[in-house]
Protein backbone atom coordinates (compact mmCIF):
# COMPACT_ATOMS: atom_id res chain seq x y z
CA UNK A 1 0.00 0.00 0.00
CA UNK A 2 2.47 2.80 1.35
CA UNK A 3 4.94 3.35 -1.82
CA UNK A 4 7.97 4.57 -1.38
CA UNK A 5 8.07 6.79 -4.11
CA UNK A 6 4.71 8.50 -3.84
CA UNK A 7 6.06 9.38 -0.40
CA UNK A 8 9.32 10.92 -1.53
CA UNK A 9 7.29 13.08 -3.57
CA UNK A 10 4.77 14.36 -1.80
CA UNK A 11 7.13 14.66 1.16
CA UNK A 12 9.84 16.62 -1.12
CA UNK A 13 6.44 19.00 -2.21
CA UNK A 14 5.47 19.77 1.30
CA UNK A 15 9.07 19.92 2.94
CA UNK A 16 10.01 22.62 -0.38
CA UNK A 17 7.31 24.71 0.38
CA UNK A 18 7.27 25.19 3.68
CA UNK A 19 11.08 25.86 3.95
CA UNK A 20 10.30 28.41 1.15
CA UNK A 21 6.95 29.69 2.97
CA UNK A 22 9.32 30.17 5.72
CA UNK A 23 12.15 31.84 4.22
CA UNK A 24 9.58 34.30 3.08
CA UNK A 25 8.17 34.76 6.33
CA UNK A 26 12.30 35.87 7.51
CA UNK A 27 12.89 38.17 5.36
CA UNK A 28 9.45 39.91 5.75
CA UNK A 29 9.81 40.31 9.37
CA UNK A 30 13.52 41.45 8.39
CA UNK A 31 12.66 44.14 6.64
CA UNK A 32 9.69 45.17 8.66
CA UNK A 33 12.49 45.76 11.45
CA UNK A 34 15.00 47.53 9.45
CA UNK A 35 12.00 49.78 7.91
CA UNK A 36 10.80 50.32 11.72
CA UNK A 37 14.57 51.23 12.46
CA UNK A 38 15.09 53.72 9.67
CA UNK A 39 11.81 55.26 10.27
CA UNK A 40 12.31 55.87 13.87
CA UNK A 41 15.95 57.57 12.70
CA UNK A 42 14.22 59.61 9.95
CA UNK A 43 11.92 60.92 12.97
CA UNK A 44 14.54 61.10 15.51
CA UNK A 45 16.18 63.50 12.96
CA UNK A 46 13.36 65.51 12.08
CA UNK A 47 12.85 66.30 15.49
CA UNK A 48 16.31 67.06 15.32
CA UNK A 49 15.95 69.37 12.67
CA UNK A 50 12.61 71.28 13.77
CA UNK A 51 14.51 71.70 17.65
CA UNK A 52 17.11 73.58 16.38
CA UNK A 53 14.93 75.85 13.94
CA UNK B 1 -7.23 43.23 -2.03
CA UNK B 2 -5.50 42.93 1.41
CA UNK B 3 -8.78 44.26 2.67
CA UNK B 4 -11.17 42.27 1.10
CA UNK B 5 -9.00 38.85 1.39
CA UNK B 6 -5.44 39.85 3.83
CA UNK B 7 -2.52 37.46 3.77
CA UNK B 8 -3.70 35.01 7.16
CA UNK B 9 -7.11 34.88 5.51
CA UNK B 10 -5.39 33.59 2.16
CA UNK B 11 -3.34 31.25 3.91
CA UNK B 12 -6.06 29.58 5.86
CA UNK B 13 -8.21 29.16 3.05
CA UNK B 14 -4.59 27.50 0.80
CA UNK B 15 -4.28 25.27 4.21
CA UNK B 16 -7.84 24.11 4.11
CA UNK B 17 -7.96 23.81 -0.34
CA UNK B 18 -4.49 21.02 -0.06
CA UNK B 19 -6.23 19.37 2.44
CA UNK B 20 -9.63 18.74 0.34
CA UNK B 21 -6.68 18.36 -2.49
CA UNK B 22 -4.75 15.87 -0.23
CA UNK B 23 -8.25 14.00 0.75
CA UNK B 24 -9.18 13.54 -3.17
CA UNK B 25 -5.86 12.53 -4.04
CA UNK B 26 -5.34 10.01 -1.56
CA UNK B 27 -9.04 8.28 -0.75
CA UNK B 28 -11.45 10.13 -3.64
CA UNK B 29 -9.50 8.91 -6.50
CA UNK B 30 -9.74 6.09 -7.82
CA UNK B 31 -6.36 3.59 -8.40
CA UNK B 32 -4.84 3.30 -11.44
CA UNK B 33 -5.11 -0.36 -13.34
CA UNK B 34 -1.37 -0.56 -14.66
CA UNK B 35 0.68 1.81 -12.29
CA UNK B 36 -0.79 1.09 -8.78
CA UNK B 37 -0.59 3.20 -6.31
CA UNK B 38 2.27 5.37 -7.19
CA UNK B 39 0.04 6.77 -10.52
CA UNK B 40 -1.46 9.54 -7.54
CA UNK B 41 2.20 11.36 -8.51
CA UNK B 42 0.22 12.26 -11.37
CA UNK B 43 -1.79 14.78 -9.47
CA UNK B 44 0.72 17.21 -8.46
CA UNK B 45 3.06 16.95 -10.88
CA UNK B 46 0.54 18.19 -13.95
CA UNK B 47 -1.00 20.70 -11.37
CA UNK B 48 2.70 21.91 -10.64
CA UNK B 49 3.62 21.63 -14.11
CA UNK B 50 0.97 24.02 -15.35
CA UNK B 51 1.85 26.11 -12.27
CA UNK B 52 5.07 26.50 -13.47
CA UNK B 53 4.02 27.25 -16.86
CA UNK B 54 1.46 29.95 -15.83
CA UNK B 55 4.50 31.21 -13.71
CA UNK B 56 6.69 32.29 -16.24
CA UNK B 57 3.62 33.39 -18.64
CA UNK B 58 3.26 35.77 -15.91
CA UNK B 59 7.22 36.37 -15.91
CA UNK B 60 6.60 37.69 -19.74
CA UNK B 61 3.70 39.91 -18.88
CA UNK B 62 5.61 41.36 -15.69
CA UNK B 63 8.41 42.23 -17.86
CA UNK B 64 6.87 43.77 -21.07
CA UNK B 65 5.02 45.73 -18.38
CA UNK B 66 8.33 46.81 -17.52
CA UNK B 67 9.78 47.35 -20.87
CA UNK B 68 6.65 49.72 -21.86
CA UNK B 69 5.35 51.47 -19.24
CA UNK B 70 8.37 51.25 -16.69
CA UNK B 71 6.29 50.17 -14.32
CA UNK B 72 7.87 48.75 -10.69
CA UNK B 73 4.92 47.00 -9.69
CA UNK B 74 4.98 45.21 -13.12
CA UNK B 75 9.17 44.52 -12.28
CA UNK B 76 8.21 43.22 -8.92
CA UNK B 77 5.03 40.88 -10.15
CA UNK B 78 7.44 39.66 -12.51
CA UNK B 79 10.59 39.17 -9.86
CA UNK B 80 8.18 37.05 -7.69
CA UNK B 81 6.45 35.36 -10.43
CA UNK B 82 10.18 34.23 -11.63
CA UNK B 83 11.20 33.17 -7.62
CA UNK B 84 7.60 30.86 -7.29
CA UNK B 85 7.74 29.73 -10.53
CA UNK B 86 10.97 28.90 -9.95
CA UNK B 87 9.96 26.29 -6.66
CA UNK B 88 7.35 25.12 -8.82
CA UNK B 89 9.27 24.18 -11.60
CA UNK B 90 11.65 22.11 -9.17
CA UNK B 91 8.95 20.41 -7.96
CA UNK B 92 8.07 19.08 -11.40
CA UNK B 93 11.28 18.21 -12.09
CA UNK B 94 11.94 16.35 -8.51
CA UNK B 95 8.19 14.47 -8.69
CA UNK B 96 8.56 13.76 -12.57
CA UNK B 97 11.70 11.19 -11.79
CA UNK B 98 10.17 10.14 -8.85
CA UNK B 99 7.09 8.67 -11.28
CA UNK B 100 9.32 7.65 -13.98
CA UNK B 101 11.83 5.07 -12.07
CA UNK B 102 8.87 2.82 -11.15
CA UNK B 103 6.57 3.13 -14.00
CA UNK B 104 9.77 3.24 -17.03
CA UNK B 105 12.49 2.17 -15.48
CA UNK B 106 14.73 4.88 -15.40
CA UNK B 107 15.28 8.25 -13.12
CA UNK B 108 15.71 9.86 -16.66
CA UNK B 109 15.83 10.31 -20.41
CA UNK B 110 16.75 13.53 -22.87
CA UNK B 111 13.13 13.51 -24.43
CA UNK B 112 11.51 16.74 -26.07
CA UNK B 113 8.91 17.36 -23.00
CA UNK B 114 11.81 16.45 -20.48
CA UNK B 115 14.62 18.31 -22.07
CA UNK B 116 12.25 21.35 -22.49
CA UNK B 117 11.08 21.73 -19.21
CA UNK B 118 15.02 21.39 -17.60
CA UNK B 119 15.36 24.22 -20.48
CA UNK B 120 12.19 26.16 -19.04
CA UNK B 121 14.00 25.31 -15.21
CA UNK B 122 17.34 26.43 -16.77
CA UNK B 123 15.62 30.30 -17.98
CA UNK B 124 14.28 30.59 -14.13
CA UNK B 125 17.61 30.28 -12.88
CA UNK B 126 19.05 32.50 -15.46
CA UNK B 127 16.40 34.88 -14.84
CA UNK B 128 16.75 34.67 -10.92
CA UNK B 129 20.59 35.18 -11.24
CA UNK B 130 20.12 37.91 -13.60
CA UNK B 131 18.28 39.68 -10.76
CA UNK B 132 20.81 38.92 -7.93
CA UNK B 133 24.24 39.56 -9.99
CA UNK B 134 23.24 42.73 -11.58
CA UNK B 135 24.01 45.60 -9.00
CA UNK B 136 22.03 48.27 -10.57
CA UNK B 137 18.51 47.59 -10.08
CA UNK B 138 17.21 49.62 -13.76
CA UNK B 139 19.25 47.53 -15.62
CA UNK B 140 18.58 43.95 -13.85
CA UNK B 141 15.09 44.84 -14.12
CA UNK B 142 15.88 45.11 -18.24
CA UNK B 143 18.43 42.75 -18.69
CA UNK B 144 15.33 39.81 -16.93
CA UNK B 145 12.60 41.80 -18.77
CA UNK B 146 14.61 40.73 -21.77
CA UNK B 147 15.22 36.95 -20.47
CA UNK B 148 11.77 36.77 -19.50
CA UNK B 149 10.72 37.47 -23.15
CA UNK B 150 12.89 35.81 -25.07
CA UNK B 151 12.51 32.73 -22.48
CA UNK B 152 8.76 32.54 -23.28
CA UNK B 153 9.24 31.46 -26.46
CA UNK B 154 10.11 27.92 -24.68
CA UNK B 155 6.66 27.37 -22.85
CA UNK B 156 4.10 27.09 -26.07
CA UNK B 157 6.58 24.02 -26.97
CA UNK B 158 7.32 22.52 -24.14
CA UNK B 159 3.94 22.52 -23.32
CA UNK B 160 2.93 21.15 -27.64
CA UNK B 161 6.00 19.22 -27.54
CA UNK B 162 4.19 15.60 -26.48
CA UNK B 163 1.65 16.61 -29.57
CA UNK B 164 4.24 17.61 -31.81
CA UNK B 165 6.74 14.11 -31.28
CA UNK B 166 6.17 10.93 -29.71
CA UNK B 167 8.34 11.40 -26.64
CA UNK B 168 9.19 8.54 -23.63
CA UNK B 169 6.87 11.01 -21.68
CA UNK B 170 3.24 10.04 -22.02
CA UNK B 171 0.86 11.12 -24.90
CA UNK B 172 -1.69 14.37 -23.20
CA UNK B 173 -4.13 12.36 -21.42
CA UNK B 174 -6.06 15.66 -21.24
CA UNK B 175 -6.71 17.90 -24.62
CA UNK B 176 -5.20 15.16 -26.30
CA UNK B 177 -7.91 13.99 -29.22
CA UNK B 178 -9.97 10.77 -29.37
CA UNK B 179 -8.41 7.69 -26.92
CA UNK B 180 -6.92 10.06 -24.27
CA UNK B 181 -8.92 11.07 -21.32
CA UNK B 182 -9.71 10.66 -17.77
CA UNK B 183 -11.83 8.83 -15.15
CA UNK B 184 -13.97 11.62 -14.06
CA UNK B 185 -13.39 11.06 -10.26
CA UNK B 186 -9.33 11.50 -11.85
CA UNK B 187 -10.42 14.54 -13.57
CA UNK B 188 -12.45 16.42 -10.52
CA UNK B 189 -9.26 15.54 -8.31
CA UNK B 190 -6.64 16.72 -10.75
CA UNK B 191 -8.85 20.11 -11.08
CA UNK B 192 -8.84 20.55 -7.52
CA UNK B 193 -5.39 20.14 -6.71
CA UNK B 194 -4.32 22.85 -9.48
CA UNK B 195 -6.79 24.52 -7.83
CA UNK B 196 -4.92 24.57 -4.13
CA UNK B 197 -1.54 25.04 -6.15
CA UNK B 198 -3.02 27.99 -7.74
CA UNK B 199 -4.12 29.40 -3.90
CA UNK B 200 -0.87 28.51 -2.67
CA UNK B 201 1.25 30.38 -6.05
CA UNK B 202 -0.65 33.52 -5.51
CA UNK B 203 -0.47 33.51 -1.33
CA UNK B 204 3.57 33.28 -1.99
CA UNK B 205 3.33 35.59 -5.30
CA UNK B 206 1.95 38.24 -3.14
CA UNK B 207 3.60 37.56 0.18
CA UNK B 208 7.07 38.07 -2.64
CA UNK B 209 5.41 41.25 -4.21
CA UNK B 210 5.33 42.55 -0.31
CA UNK B 211 8.74 41.83 0.34
CA UNK B 212 9.64 43.82 -3.07
CA UNK B 213 7.33 46.82 -1.84
CA UNK B 214 9.55 46.73 1.40
CA UNK B 215 12.42 46.70 -0.01
CA UNK B 216 12.03 49.78 -2.36
CA UNK B 217 10.92 51.38 1.07
CA UNK B 218 13.76 51.30 2.63
CA UNK B 219 15.69 52.53 -0.16
CA UNK B 220 13.57 55.31 -0.34
CA UNK B 221 13.94 55.84 2.88
CA UNK B 222 18.01 55.48 2.90
CA UNK B 223 17.97 57.93 -0.26
CA UNK B 224 16.25 60.46 1.53
CA UNK B 225 18.21 59.89 4.93
CA UNK B 226 21.12 60.04 2.84
CA UNK B 227 20.10 63.22 1.00
CA UNK B 228 18.83 65.18 4.44
CA UNK B 229 22.02 64.17 5.99
CA UNK B 230 24.44 65.48 2.82
CA UNK B 231 22.61 68.31 2.71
Amino acid sequence: MCNTYLVLAYGFLWCIFMVYAGTIHHRQQRLEKELEELKNTVHGQDAFGSGNS
Amino acid sequence: MNKAFPPPLHLVVTLAWLCVAGYMIFLYAPQELTMGEVQRIFYIHVASAWTALLAYFLIFLGSVGYLWKRSSFADDFAHAAGEVGFVFCTCVLVTGPLWAKPVWGIWWTWDARLTLTFVLWLLFVAYLMLRSYVINPGRAGVLAAVVGIIGFVDVPIDYMAIRWWRTQHPQPVIAGGEGSGLDPRMWVTLLVTWGALLCLFSYLLRQHVRLAGLRREIAHLRRSLGSSLGG
